[in-house]
């Protein structure tokens, strides 16, 4: 299914997986789906800064020993939180199965009993944007995200239809992904608030810390960052420059659990509550970040986590289930899902790890 | 699996010679045992040293808190629900942390044992083999403090505090002493514990610059409600302040950054709630670009324990610290503690916190009979 945003138009992702093994025999799996357009890390490079800077960096590690992995993984290499987030996610995986435990046991264990998941409406026509908006509240979906920033008026008026669409006990939320510029951004969100927004995610360019300060001070409704928390430093500035009044912790962006998880303790300190935010991962990925939502204190929303609903194929023996608004979060060991190596062989393109890749604007 | 015991005990243990700090002087301490047990058999065990001067609370107030409002959200719980556990304790009674702090220690233990890991491999694996640590020389003579400090300095001590807040002149001149005494190989740092007021605390800072006697930091130079003196504190003087009794929580964390009220925060793992609030004032303060140093509140071993495993996997602990409890102290409920060799403090990879309790020995402590 594609899925048109401000920015472009995804028909096929680019998946990294990750296998890591320990002399004992055990192993953990790890996922990650970067994105060149937004964050400059095309899976030629994941693969590349996986095979040569971090592997080596790792190895002989002891797989418990995050904060020190973790080091070493930024002084091998600066950035390429992706390439990170992979490690991070098999390394956590390969912990629990250690253990003989659910990943979420190992993360503080459970806050609720399910992790509610928000469906995300690309953009598209008012007709098709408010048909999808009732079949998936039909589904069993209780918040919906609203892709904007083609054009403000078109954005308004599918908020518009939506809102008709699903009537006013769904919580809808609208991310522009950084599409307007600041007064574009402060004028639209006073015109959508008419149709009760949960939050506007980052309306305005993610380098721009004073401009969304701007807007959060201006508009009632609450700012969400996005794109412009990537880093525990980045959480601090926003702490100090009141630039939002949520975090979105896509685990990806961030560089996996272990900084999800500092920056989600600054949040906390901070009161600024958080949820998780995904980039389509598969099974794989999408269970690790459950295992997170399920666990982690102060996460008051919804979650992203529906990458599986959007994959035509997968690389695991069981796909991961997302049904009624809520994705599963597996008791087995590790994340529990399992990779399955014949699937992966089919879908390596060409032998290789790097699949075409088309996008349009 | 459930937790189905909690049993907590107080009892008082004298220290080998009075420790005297501005706040008090003291020459026995109150304790806190808190042992909880599973449905399989599981135990965990957690320690804490309450001073009433320092945090608000003392051995009475930690087993009534912990009897009648810890337990009873903990019971019934799964150990490994320790996020939603530490919430119900924050909802059934607010403050309290040090109370909080010795269950979060007992449920990390339990955590540990029932994994059969030490917990530091619970807190981020191991970022430094073993704890480096400083004496802190409590308000005394100029003749005696000389012979403490050299005395330490001699044992592989590389860093050495006292504690000051007397008078200006005497504070002045004992920092002196212990420089001249250990000279420039050991860091020293002092410990006001609240007692100036900012503009006296500015003017001695100033007068110790101008001796050159290199101070690590000073410690809490201004009490602890006061964020705006320590910020004007900070930004008056050169050497380093660090922030103490200003910070009971996460929350007080956040504040004192965002004033420029602190350049370092002493992080007891005791004070603030335990390991997992700890955890997250690292993640905190390692993103504002503020180390934490660990210090303690004289516990025993299994207090002290705790300390050990967080610093040994907190990357932002970047100072020598103070968990030197069990060495005040003859007396101790577990069976073995760990070992103090050239001003480092070692810690075995043991399951849990690697504590095992002495049942005729917490029952004599409990009677009164130590």
């Amino acid at each position: 299914m594609p899925q048109t945003m401000a920015m472009w138009t995804s028909y096929k992702k680019d998946h990294v997986v990750v296998r890591i093994e320990t002399a004992e025999g055990i192993s953990g799996i790890g996922e990650t789906v970067p994105l060149v357009a937004e964050f400059g890390e095309p899976v030629e490079s994941v693969k590349y800064v996986i095979q040569d800077w971090l592997a080596p960096a790792i190895m002989g590690e002891d797989p418990f020993n995050l904060e020190a992995i973790f080091d070493k993984m930024f002084k091998a290499v600066k950035n390429h939180l992706f390439a990170k987030c992979a490690i991070d996610f098999a390394l956590h995986d390969l912990m629990a199965k250690a253990l003989n435990i659910p990943l979420y046991k190992l993360l503080g264990g459970k806050t609720g009993e399910k992790v509610p998941v928000t469906w995300v409406i690309g953009i598209k026509s008012l007709e098709e944007a408010a048909k999808e908006a009732r079949d998936f509240v039909n589904r069993g979906f209780k918040e919906l995200k609203l892709k904007a920033g083609s054009d403000w008026k078109g954005d308004l008026e599918r908020v518009k239809a939506v809102r008709e669409a699903v009537g006013w006990d769904i919580p809808l939320r609208v991310d522009p992904n950084q599409a307007w510029s600041v007064p574009r951004a402060i004028n639209v969100i006073k015109k959508m608030e008419r149709y009760q927004l949960q939050l506007v995610e980052q309306p305005t360019p993610a380098w721009d810390l004073d401009g969304l300060a701007e807007v959060a001070r201006a508009v009632d409704t609450p700012i969400l960052i996005d794109e412009g928390v990537r880093t525990p430093e980045d959480a601090v500035k926003v702490v100090r420059t009141e630039a939002a009044d949520m975090i979105n912790l896509k685990i990806g962006k961030i560089g996996g659990i272990f900084y999800s998880s500092k920056i989600n303790a600054i949040a906390e300190a901070s009161d600024i509550p958080c949820l998780v935010g995904s980039m389509l991962e598969g099974s794989i990925g999408t269970a690790a970040s459950a295992h997170f939502a399920i666990s982690a204190p102060n996460l008051k929303f919804a979650h992203d986590l529906i990458g599986p609903l959007f994959r035509a194929d997968d690389v695991v023996k069981e796909p991961l289930k997302v049904e009624d608004g809520y994705v599963e979060v597996p008791e087995k060991p590790g994340t529990g899902v399992e990779l399955d190596e014949a699937k992966l062989e089919s879908l390596k393109y060409g032998g290789r790890w790097v699949m075409p890749r088309e996008r349009v604007k | 699996m459930k937790i189905v015991k909690v049993e907590p005990y107080v009892f008082k243990v004298p220290l080998v010679k009075p420790f005297r700090t501005f706040l008090a002087e003291v020459t026995t301490k109150d304790h806190l045992i808190i042992k909880i047990e599973t449905d399989e058999g599981h135990v965990g065990l957690g320690e804490i040293s309450p001073l009433p001067e320092f945090a608000g609370e003392s051995g009475a107030t930690c087993i009534s808190v912990t009897r009648d409002h810890l337990a009873p959200a903990v019971l019934g719980q799964d150990p490994f629900d320790i996020g939603p556990i530490l919430a119900r304790m924050e909802a059934a009674i607010r403050a309290n942390h040090l109370a909080k702090s010795a269950m979060d220690f007992a449920l990390h233990d339990l955590l540990g044992h029932i994994l059969d890991i030490p917990v530091y491999k619970l807190l981020g694996g191991k970022y430094r083999e073993k704890v480096p640590l400083c004496w802190v020389v409590s308000m005394k003579s100029l003749e005696e403090t000389a012979k403490e400090a050299e005395g330490f300095a001699k044992k592989g001590y590389k860093c050495l505090k006292a504690k000051i807040g007397l008078d200006p002149k005497t504070d002045i001149e004992r920092m002196r002493v212990i420089r001249e005494t250990v000279g420039n190989g050991v860091e020293i740092r002092a410990d006001a514990n609240q007692a100036y007021s900012p503009d006296t605390a500015i003017l001695v800072i100033k007068k110790l610059e101008k001796m050159d006697l290199d101070l690590q930091y000073v410690e809490q130079p201004v009490p602890y409600w006061d964020i705006d003196g320590m910020a004007k504190v900070t930004k008056s003087v050169d050497t380093p302040i660090l922030a103490d009794e200003s910070i009971f929580s996460m929350h007080n964390a956040v504040t004192i950054v965002r004033r420029g009220a602190a350049d370092i925060i002493n992080l007891k793992v005791g004070k603030v709630g335990g390991l997992n609030v700890s955890k997250k004032i690292a993640a905190f303060t390692e993103a504002a670009d503020i180390p934490c140093m660990v210090g303690s509140m004289l516990e025993i071993w299994i207090g002290t324990a705790a300390g050990a495993h967080f610093v040994l996997a907190t990357k932002n602990v970047s100072y020598e610290c103070e968990l030197i409890g069990p060495l005040h102290y003859t007396f101790d409920v577990v069976k073995e503690g760990y070992r103090y060799i050239n001003g480092f403090l070692e810690v075995p990879d043991k399951p849990g916190l690697g504590m095992e309790l002495d049942e005729e020995r917490i029952q004599k402590a409990v009677a009164g009979q130590i």
